[in-house]
């Protein structure tokens, strides 16, 4: 049928106006379970609005204790709990779900304690089905019948939270929900056995609406089949139609956040993180879409995003505390995925009410604060790759001991909220670990072949700890403190050659306060302090032992780096909830970043001891420590306004104000103090169709100033030190415009579901901060005037049938191009331009699942932007690393085991290095591993 | 395994793009920057030990950007290794932008400094330290050693030890003396010898950036080439005189 663009316009502006939401946890209930088998329960959660702390599900047998498990994040909104298979037996399981806010407010969120879902349990003697299912619901209504819940509970329960009744989500969900999978819940339709059912009930023939939103069709059997109509009691009968009137329909929606927000935030679960087989934060970020991850000659991570790699461009939280240090905006985040719930990422500048640095991504990490104690411990091998020494001088190939190649890990997370509002929790984790060796064929010594061997030994200890309290005078009172320290090695040298292993430390402290409050019905507010501390010393050997001769030093040449940096900051925000659903956020963010130690020692000038050369200047001397401080105040205000229910605008702006130096970009010598102001405008729009169909589209500005590494790194001008980059103070503050648009789409499959994501976006940088090599002496970072611009498409998608098994798929692809160079050698091709990734969980039995994941990159090869970078020109050849693993569904109700292996295949691959021409054979990446673990949570 | 992943990214070979990494970055590579007179040896033992026709033009194009006194360029900047492997020790006839980007690689900006006669003769003294003496193979020559632009006429004697083989010194045909602090020459050069490069130790005096083009040393030498030489042929000339100087021998064509 043709309809008229009028028509079509009509039918869209009734699907625009027909949604409304309340708190509910979307969600079919099943007619039936098989005896000892875990009863899973996934629903979309709809928050309505409120902040959930929790989604806990409430299960028991009939006449039992209510028993409580918290449901857990799969991914995006979806939950899922389990009653566990001791308590799935004859006659029967009820369970019903409940949201808890962080001011104790408890919202009934399918079903309610008075009015729970019942599933029968066959016994052990039954055939699987629904017939024989349905012939035993006589016992079902056996234990329905001694259910002493109503009694024990007052009939004003519901009526005290009027909040939670979903009486009214038919109203908000029929029109497309039951409808939308009525294929994936046969059972729902109790006509369509009718040989096999009594005639239903009068009442139900008399609220045919009733019956069109029923999808847990067992109690009606129940109550017709193994309950005569005369004995139906008053109970069963406001039983029937209180459960009549809720239609959680199939869970086909989208989130609320993802129908709200035009930011395409990814949310990997930890759930999700585990079916990845990724051990660390950076393994994460590598699978997902538009973000690539390498390691440079030093073994840091850089994450590249939309093609462009620059670490301190992209925003580093955990539990909200930003990460990243002032120093050189690198952030200390390779955390061990074990104590995180789950990971949030947007690529793009995100919203005006983050602070600065979201300039190419933010990436969040959201440690796991769920009731519970939880344990675990990994112990692995790495690859070892020796290569024959060609020359005498050449080191010797590292041994296969266990002190060279094995790895263990061990991880501890508790929480627990008292009931009088105040909640502790912790995680600890501890990571020692001795990487891979693999051969440097050659570097810039050239003394032998080969050269050396990556090292890649750490060892990393994270705590966190947070304690809040929440009562309603005072409001929500939060207090977290989290101390990361690591200890590594150079994964291949400084620079541009290899040597004895150096020594990198960072330690980080981070305490922060947070107090939140609802003031008014229409205004709550947010306290934020927050401290922060960071320290590195790092020690690089740039020559082997008693290299250069002439140096009369046993230890060659030494770089010894040391840094230490404090950051206090304040914020205030206020947010007003206004008419004509408006919500309105305004604050201002002060900060205040200062080194108090910074020193550059080497004896590369000749000196038996470490010195600091006469010619180098660290950022607390030069300019008098102009560029050591910095006093940054950041005043943002955004809106978000739904006009029509299914449409939500959102606009914003964040004005930053630093402290920036000043000074002459040819000598380095900073001179003076200026105040770089930077606007960052950012709206967005978001349109949902249907509540499975979101179009989005946005358009961000964002502002990053230099830091001090950029400004004022210093390095003395020595034969060695030819070709490394050193600071600017001339630098500008870089900027981005970035316009996405993207579609969002879930549908039922059956019993499963799957989502898909499609997006393209388009940003230019303006005087991005680069790192472009013109002189082959030492060389300043440097504003690209003209610019970057980029483009691509991203595309994401998930199929989840049944409780364990999965399948995934990301793809995206971007092309970044230089403007301030010809049109013939634009292409930033430094980063991959094709990226892959893919991966499937296949449930074998009912305890062990299979994971399988992998990834494909495309080629990357030297930018062409000088002709030095045309001299030093690279192939890096695309590749596939493949990984898989075995683990078990929790034994016991506590235990989980796993076995993983990563680059299964043994492929290799490398990335780049800053001298290519020198270290041909860029950096050599991991080869085959292998991990076994064991988790025990209570 | 790597089969059918060569296969998959064929199929998406279109989506990815790469610079031709055998053009240098010019607008117009074929263009003419100059018809040279006659061979010019960019091995590195000519280059660094003797005067350099490419290495005096172009120092003479940085004197005229900074409407200097005079102007001088490292040898070392001079370069022979091409790209794609293509190594060009000897060229001849009409050189093009490409070919002549390709020698001049570093993309130095164009500074102008001042320096008494004294830092003057230093700065030559330096350039010439590491000349070998008549009789010893020119063996890894330093690229410190300075081409000079037409307004400058230099004497060196090898023999001299280091520090004295500066024998005489003019610019625009006056003899530079060493005791008058207060005469100011006004020098251009690029910005990696004035940041240090080579091993140079030039005092930041008056500093001020070339605006032209960019003020990088490539595009300001071979726009000055291409108007300076219309019509007539560029030429080595005998700005600086060796004596006791080992001579570099001719590179095979």
């Amino acid at each position: 049928m043709v309809q008229s663009p009028v028509s079509l316009l009509i039918a869209l502006i009734v699907l625009l106006l027909g949604a409304d939401s309340k708190p509910s946890l979307l969600h079919a209930a099943p007619a039936q379970a098989r005896p000892n088998e875990a009863l899973q329960v996934d629903g979309s959660l709809v928050s309505a609005g409120y902040d959930f702390k929790e989604v806990v599900l409430l299960y028991r047998q009939p006449g039992g204790e209510w028993v409580e498990v918290k449901m857990e994040l799969q991914y995006g909104d979806l939950y899922r709990g389990v009653v566990p298979a001791s308590r799935v037996v004859a006659p029967g399981v009820e369970y019903w779900v409940e949201g808890r806010t962080r001011t104790q407010l408890s919202v009934a969120l399918f079903m309610s304690a008075r009015k729970p879902a019942r599933v029968a349990v066959l016994q052990d003697s039954d055939e699987p089905g629904a017939r024989k299912g349905r012939d035993r619901f006589p016992k079902a209504e056996k234990f329905e019948r001694s259910d002493p819940e109503p009694k024990s509970e007052p009939k004003s329960e519901p009526r005290s939270e009027p909040k939670s009744e979903p009486k009214s989500e038919p109203k908000s969900e029929p029109k497309s929900e039951p409808r939308a999978e009525p294929k994936s819940e046969p059972k729902s339709e109790p006509r369509a056995e009718p040989k096999n059912e009594p005639p239903p009930p009068e009442r139900r023939v008399e609220e045919p609406k009733s019956a069109q939103g029923w999808s847990e069709p067992e109690p009606e059997p129940v109550r017709s089949q193994g309950r005569p109509k005369k004995t139906v009691t008053e109970l069963d009968e406001e039983l029937a139609v209180y459960t009549a009137e809720y239609a959680p329909g199939f869970t086909v929606a989208l989130e609320e956040s993802v129908r709200r927000s035009p930011q395409s935030w990814v949310v990997i679960t930890a759930a999700q993180m585990k079916a990845m087989g990724a051990r660390q934060v950076y393994e994460v970020l590598d699978l997902l879409p538009g973000i690539s991850v390498s390691r440079d000659v030093q073994g840091y991570y850089r994450a590249a995003v939309r093609g462009v790699r620059d670490e301190a461009s992209i925003l580093y939280t955990c539990d909200g505390q930003v990460l990243n240090a002032f120093y050189d905006g690198r952030a200390l985040a390779t955390l061990p995925i074990d104590n995180l719930e789950r990971i949030e990422v947007l690529r793009g500048p995100a919203d005006a009410t983050l602070p600065s640095g979201n300039f190419l991504a933010v990436v969040n990490l959201v440690p796991n604060r769920r009731d519970g104690v939880r344990g675990g411990v990994q112990g692995g091998l790495n690859s070892v790759s020796g290569a024959p020494p060609v020359n005498p001088q050449a080191p010797p190939a590292p041994g296969a001991a266990i002190d060279q190649r094995g790895s263990l890990a061990g991880h501890l997370g508790a929480a627990y909220a008292f009931g009088f509002g105040l909640s502790v929790s912790m995680d600890a984790d501890v990571v020692k670990d001795n990487g891979y060796y693999k051969p440097i064929v050659q570097d810039g010594l050239k003394l032998a072949t080969p050269a050396g061997y990556t090292v890649d030994r750490r060892l990393l200890a994270n705590v966190g700890l947070s304690v809040g309290y929440t009562s309603k005078a005072l409001g929500s009172v939060t207090v977290r403190a989290r101390l990361i320290d690591e200890t590594r090695t150079p994964l291949v040298g400084q620079f541009d050659t290899t040597a004895d292993a150096g020594n990198l430390r960072w330690q980080a402290w981070f305490v922060e306060g947070a107090l939140k409050k609802k003031m008014t019905q229409t205004l709550s507010v947010e306290l934020k302090a927050w401290f922060t501390q960071q320290s590195t010393a790092r020690v690089f050997h740039q020559t082997p032992r008693g290299f250069p001769s002439s140096l009369f030093d046993a230890e060659g040449l030494v770089e010894d780096v040391r840094t230490g940096e404090r950051t206090f900051g304040l914020q205030a925000t206020a947010d007003f909830t206004l008419p004509f659903e408006n919500r309105l956020s305004a604050g201002v963010r002060a900060e205040y970043a200062g080194l108090f130690a910074a020193s550059y020692l080497t004896n590369s000038t000749g000196a038996k001891a470490r010195v600091q050369p006469l010619d180098v200047d660290t950022p607390l001397e030069n300019g008098s420590g102009i560029a050591a401080r910095r006093l940054s105040v950041g005043v943002f205000v955004m809106d978000a306004w739904r006009p029509l229910k299914r449409l939500t605008l959102q606009a914003g702006a964040r004005v930053e104000l630093a402290q920036l130096p000043t000074g002459n970009s040819m000598t380095g010598v900073i001179d003076g103090a200026t105040l770089a102001v930077g606007v960052s405008p950012r709206v967005g729009v978001v349109v949902t169709p249907l509540d499975n169909l979101a179009l989005k589209a946005r358009y961000a500005r964002g502002f990053r100033a230099p830091t001090v590494e950029e400004l004022a790194l210093d390095v003395p001008n020595t034969s060695n030190n030819q070709g490394r980059v050193v600071g600017n103070p001339a630098l500008a503050p870089q900027t981005v415009d970035e316009v996405e648009a993207s579609v969002e789409y879930l549908f039922g499959l059956g019993e499963g579901r799957a989502r898909a994501r499609l997006g393209g976006y388009y940003q230019k940088l303006g005087q991005p901060i680069a790192t472009v090599d013109l002189t082959g002496n030492l060389y300043p970072y440097t504003n690209r005037p003209e610019g970057v611009q980029g483009y691509g498409l991203e595309a994401e998608a998930r199929l989840e049938l049944g409780a364990r098994a999965a399948a995934w798929v990301n793809f995206s692809w971007s092309r970044l191009e230089d403007l301030g160079t010809v049109p013939t050698a634009r292409v930033l091709s430094d980063t991959p331009q094709l990226r892959a990734n893919a991966g499937v969980s296949v449930p074998l039995g009912p305890y062990v699942t299979f994971d399988a994941f992998g990834s494909v990159h495309g080629e990357r090869r030297n930018n062409a932007r000088t002709v030095l970078e045309l001299l030093r020109r690279y192939r890096l050849a695309p590749y596939a690393v493949v990984g898989a693993q075995l683990r078990s569904e929790p034994l016991f109700d506590h235990v989980e085991v796993s076995a993983q292996v990563h680059n299964a295949f043994d492929v290799d691959y490398s990335d780049d290095v800053p001298r290519p021409d020198r270290i041909p054979g860029g950096v050599p990446r991991e080869g085959l591993s292998g991990m076994l673990g064991l988790k025990v949570f209570f | 395994m790597r089969a059918s992943l060569a296969l998959s990214l064929l199929l998406l070979a279109g989506c990815q793009a790469f610079n031709d990494d055998c053009t240098a970055l010019v607008a117009d590579p074929d263009a003419v920057v100059v018809k040279l007179g006659e061979d010019v040896y960019l091995d590195r033992p000519n280059a660094r030990h003797d005067n350099n026709a490419l290495g005096q033009g172009s120092a003479d194009a940085y004197a005229d950007v900074m409407t200097a006194e005079l102007a001088v360029l490292n040898s070392g900047s001079l370069r022979s290794e091409g790209l794609c492997g293509v190594t060009r020790n000897v060229v001849r006839g009409e050189l093009t932008d490409q070919v002549f980007h390709e020698i001049l690689l570093f993309e130095n900006t164009i500074v102008a400094i001042d320096l008494n006669g004294s830092e003057l003769k230093s700065m030559f003294e330096h350039s010439a330290e590491q000349l070998f003496p008549a009789g010893q193979p020119i063996v890894s020559p330093s690229g410190q050693f300075l081409q000079v632009s037409k307004q400058v006429t230099l004497s060196l004697d090898c023999s001299k030890p280091i520090g004295s083989r500066v024998t005489a010194l003019s610019v625009n045909g006056v003899a530079v003396v060493t005791n008058d602090a207060q005469r100011l020459f006004r020098v251009a050069l690029s910005s990696f010898l004035l940041n240090g490069g080579d091993g140079f130790l030039l005092p930041t005096r008056n500093v001020s950036q070339a605006q032209k083009l960019g003020g990088i040393d490539s595009n300001i030498a071979s726009d000055y080439l291409k108007r300076t030489y219309r019509g007539s042929t560029l030429q080595k000339q005998g700005r600086i005189t060796f004596s006791n100087c080992a001579v570099p021998v001719k590179p095979p064509g």
